[in-house]
């Protein structure tokens, strides 16, 4: 928030003809309250928008074009660049990249205890470690081995399991294909994690606090999240006590994975300052100024120079692992309902490990579900 | 009455004791988590007592925002508010009751039904009126939707029917106008449905939490329930700047009901008989 | 109605004559010009976005688009086969029934408990207490209730703990969830009905219980003959409004459960909410919304029918 702050009294000095009214809402509401606003023809200027949001507003013409599209397109990585893109032109600038996957959250102590002096290289050394982490209290787990259990992390693991299968999961038309072996492969593993190893269960699953509050609490070994997580531990919890260390790939290709487009700018087309919200979008999307943003926001550069530049790294070294992966991430792809989409997953994961659903099943309601949802926004 | 059962109502006594402190537990545990330290709550302290009590969540909901003008914003809007509703079903509830005019049934059945929609069913067409008459992020577009009330209306027309005709006739014999005649005579006969449903409308418009948070939008102009999802964060739970914020809110209407309680329950039981 | 109950004096009655001439145009003007304002509120702020949303209903409409496609009646037939909605319509039915019996049976003995006690100051203390919550900020109170139904460190668990009980996920099982918030329903407005019941209580004479008493009638008869059946005014109140607002609870499932887990709790009003706001779904939300206000207009005919027809005898 005070990242914001900065840039705009800083682009303020430089602009003393304009003046950038500021205002933060809380983020339950405020997908509503943009929604509202833009079909009331009141939209604000520039919108801070997450990127899987974007396509909506850019298809029915609400957003500005950046222009120069073509040469900005290659400065990003692919992954954030996703949802600001629409038949190759583009409407708006990420200031982050989302990302989800390839790192964890572990405590050293807890694996030094269990004889482990390294983190797992490969999935068969993190299953085995897992095991090995998790401490039961009776039939309930006291301290998880590896936990992924959460809103975000089902779904992505088990999109990137079958990416680095070299699988696919979209089919023609906007339609998801979970038919295939790849992710037939990837869903049993990931369910017998909690069905069968155990090293993981569902009770803190849609909870009020996180997967990496409770890994903070102790709670877990190894915590499958994203590294906005670390933040949490150095500024809420106060500890020092963890790394972030990379989650080996599924297979022995590289550890591809599938991302959101996470928060950017976009300038709304019937802004009267549309050229003046522009110019700040650009502004705030210069090399120093992200570079200055990443780092007081702890996001992950979605800039390729500012990602490499070595600076970045040495503020911030916790970010390594996150950053030695980057070019690995690909776009999510289009969906129509963000919630629904990682909604579906849930349950239907829950119903899998709960032996109330087959995998195979499962996998055919979950395709049938969000092809419909897909359809529905057509 | 009869043979009074001193084992039975003794029983009854104990069971109500124990439901009215589960009645109470609630309120019990928001102020003592309000009292927790942040770090206290997130570290899975597994105990009802804060280990020691911080006032940091208060701090934070007092300082952090601007709480004293938010609680303005909302006594102003709620004040103006109850004031407008008061009149506007009195007068509505008086012409229904003993005037007639052409469409008068369907009018008052129409308003009848707006009572059974759900708010937030209609939430999106309010919006965007609001929007076209220019009061997004004005505190005008929380007063003007509520002058006026479909509840008042009902009410006030089933209690001022009850009022004997002759009554009115004597009055208007004098040469009392219809306006006087509403003031005058109407108004006091019907004070206590009139203190009730102005402690109800005036609680409401306290407590309405959905509508401002979709409709206001700069900080300076926001009422009190808005705290408690001001303070919450994408990634972030502050459990005890929430809870503060609830005390915070939940206090003055408590205050209010404690002082006109008499008046609202009888106002309650009276509208309820009808 | 009442306007000749009085048993008016008969020299009321000839200037009333006269006056109905002039009385009557006054009246009207005094009519439309007080009405008008009223109305004109009434007509931009409840009916004009009733019907906006009704009319939507045969729209695919999405609030962000400029256009929006007739589809004719798609939306009311797509809601059949959408198990998500018969979902939300079975949650909607078994919340409101489960919450309205258990709402009534405990506020009547409660009402009854607390109407026995005789020392004044008491009596109002004990109102006062299961009142107070009805007054909170339904959004607040939805909030305190998610912390103590927390797995780890609310309250309920904390003292499942104490009783060694294993704890128990109140809101995302599946078995539970429901249940969860209608306790918490429960807890936030049991005070207007027992203050209600207690009104209704008190109006009962006392002789019809003296009669029943000399005819021997034991407590159970007493309730059942003479309570029970005088008490049915208040009863038919209590239920009608007490299952309308059951009906559009909104908040407690927004802030504490979202219609998690599995749509257990995905009461129609939530799902109409998300449908419109979060998937974008205008059209198809308003023909939802239209059938819901259907459904709540039947069930409240049905029991005013219901109601008087037993009052007749």
């Amino acid at each position: 928030m005070n990242a914001y702050k900065k840039a705009i009294t800083a682009y303020e000095a430089l602009h003393p003809d304009v003046k950038i009214d500021y205002q933060t809402f809380p983020y339950d509401v405020y997908n509503q309250k943009l929604k509202a606003s833009f079909s009331a023809k009141k939209p604000p200027d520039i919108a801070e928008m997450f990127g899987t949001w974007v396509p909506e507003y850019a298809k029915n013409g609400l957003l500005a074009e950046i222009p120069d599209g073509d040469q900005l397109m290659n400065e990003y990585y692919e992954a954030p660049l996703g949802g600001y893109t629409l038949n190759d032109k583009l409407y708006g600038l990420p200031l982050e990249f989302n990302i989800e996957n390839g790192g964890m959250l572990i405590h050293p102590d807890m694996l030094k205890a269990q004889g482990i002096s390294q983190p797992p290289s490969t999935w068969d050394e993190l299953v085995a470690d897992a095991k090995k982490l998790t401490i039961r209290d009776g039939n309930r787990i006291k301290v998880k081995g590896f936990d992924f259990v959460s809103g975000d992390n089902i779904t992505f693991t088990f999109l990137s399991m079958i990416l680095q299968q070299n699988g696919k999961y979209w089919g023609d038309n906007n339609h998801v294909n979970f038919q295939t072996p790849e992710a037939q492969r990837a869903m049993t593993a990931l369910t017998s994690l909690i069905s069968g190893d155990k090293v993981a269960d569902l009770t803190t699953f849609g909870g009020e606090l996180d997967t990496s509050d409770y890994f903070f609490q102790g709670g877990s070994a190894m915590t499958y999240r994203g590294p906005w997580s670390i933040a949490a531990g150095l500024n809420t919890y106060k500890v020092k006590d963890f790394e972030y260390v990379p989650v080996p790939s599924f297979t022995t290709n590289p550890p591809a994975f599938a991302a959101e487009s996470g928060w950017g700018l976009v300038a709304a087309q019937k802004s009267k300052q549309q050229q003046a919200a522009i110019d700040f979008i650009k502004y705030l999307s210069t090399n120093d100024n992200l570079l200055d943003w990443n780092l007081n926001t702890f996001t992950v550069p979605a800039k390729k120079e500012v990602a490499e530049n070595p600076e970045f790294v040495k503020a911030n070294p916790y970010m390594e692992t996150s950053l030695n992966i980057l070019k690995l991430g690909q776009w999510i792809g289009p969906i129509a309902d963000r919630d629904y989409f990682f909604k579906v997953i849930n349950d239907h994961f829950q119903l899998m490990t709960s032996g109330q659903e087959t995998v195979e099943a499962g996998l055919q309601n979950i395709e049938k579900s969000i092809n419909d949802s897909q359809d529905q926004h057509k | 009455m009869h043979r009074r059962n001193k084992w039975m109502d003794g029983s009854i006594m104990l069971v109500l004791a124990v439901a009215a402190c589960v009645m109470l537990l609630p309120y019990i545990w928001m102020v003592v988590s309000s009292l927790k330290s942040n770090m206290e709550i997130v570290s899975g302290s597994h105990t009802v007592l804060p280990h020691q009590v911080s006032l940091e969540g208060y701090r934070t909901v007092l300082l952090d925002a601007p709480f004293g003008r938010w609680l303005m914003n909302s006594a102003v809007t709620s004040v103006v508010i109850t004031a407008a509703t008061l009149f506007t079903s009195a007068l509505a509830g008086y012409i229904f009751a003993k005037h007639q005019f052409k469409g008068q049934k369907l009018l008052f059945i129409l308003i009848l039904a707006t009572m059974m929609i759900p708010f937030q069913v209609v939430m999106i067409p309010t919006y965007l009126i609001t929007a076209k008459l220019g009061l997004v992020n004005h505190l005008m577009a929380i007063v003007l939707p509520n002058l006026v009330s479909s509840y008042g209306v009902f009410l006030a027309k089933q209690f001022i029917e009850d009022i004997p005709q002759d009554l009115l006739d004597a009055a208007r014999m004098d040469g009392a106008g219809e306006l006087r005649l509403m003031v005058r005579i109407i108004a006091p006969l019907i004070l206590p449905m009139l203190s009730a449903l102005g402690i109800f409308t005036f609680m409401n418009s306290w407590n309405n939490y959905l509508w401002p948070l979709i409709i206001l939008n700069d900080e300076s102009k926001m009422t009190v329930p808005l705290a408690l999802v001001y303070f919450n964060g994408t990634h972030m739970v502050n459990y005890n700047v929430v809870m503060s914020a609830a005390v915070l809110i939940t206090l003055p209407v408590i205050v209010v009901f404690l002082i006109f309680q008499k008046q609202f329950i009888k106002g309650l039981t009276m509208t309820g008989m009808k | 109605m009442n306007h000749g109950t009085a048993t008016s004096g008969n020299q009321a009655i000839p200037p009333q004559i006269d006056m109905q001439g002039p009385g009557k145009r006054g009246g009207r003007k005094f009519i439309y010009l007080s009405l008008a304002p009223i109305l004109l509120l009434f007509g931009v702020f409840a009916f004009l976005p009733i019907g906006w949303s009704l009319g939507l209903s045969v729209f695919k409409y999405n609030p962000l688009s400029d256009s929006a496609l007739f589809v004719g009646l798609d939306n009311f037939i797509r809601m059949w086969s959408d198990p998500i909605f018969l979902k939300s319509l079975w949650v909607t039915f078994k919340f409101v029934v489960i919450a309205v019996l258990i709402n009534i049976v405990i506020t009547l003995m409660f009402a009854a408990a607390i109407q026995r006690i005789r020392t004044g100051w008491l009596r109002n203390l004990m109102r006062t207490i299961f009142f107070l919550p009805t007054i909170a900020p339904l959004a607040g109170t939805a909030i305190v209730w998610s912390t103590m139904f927390n797995y780890n460190h609310g309250l309920f668990n904390m003292l499942l703990g104490q009783l060694h009980i294993a704890p128990i996920q109140w809101l995302s099982d599946p078995h539970y969830a429901l249940y969860s918030v209608i306790m918490m329903t429960l807890w936030a407005d049991i005070g207007y009905n027992i203050v209600l019941f207690i009104a209704g209580l008190d109006s009962i004479p006392d002789m019809y219980y003296e009669a029943a008493i000399l005819d021997g009638a034991n407590r159970w008869h007493l309730f059942r003959h003479v309570t029970l059946p005088l008490l049915r005014r208040t009863m038919l109140f209590v239920s009608v409004t007490t299952v309308v607002s059951y009906f559009q609870a909104f908040a407690q499932f927004q802030i504490m459960t979202k219609g998690e887990p599995f749509n257990e709790t995905r009461v129609l009003a939530l799902h109409i909410y998300e449908q419109a706001f979060s998937n974008s779904n205008m059209g198809y939300a308003s023909a939802m919304a239209t059938v819901f206000l259907m459904i709540i207009l039947v069930v409240t005919l049905v029991q005013l029918k219901l109601g008087r027809t037993e009052w007749e005898y």
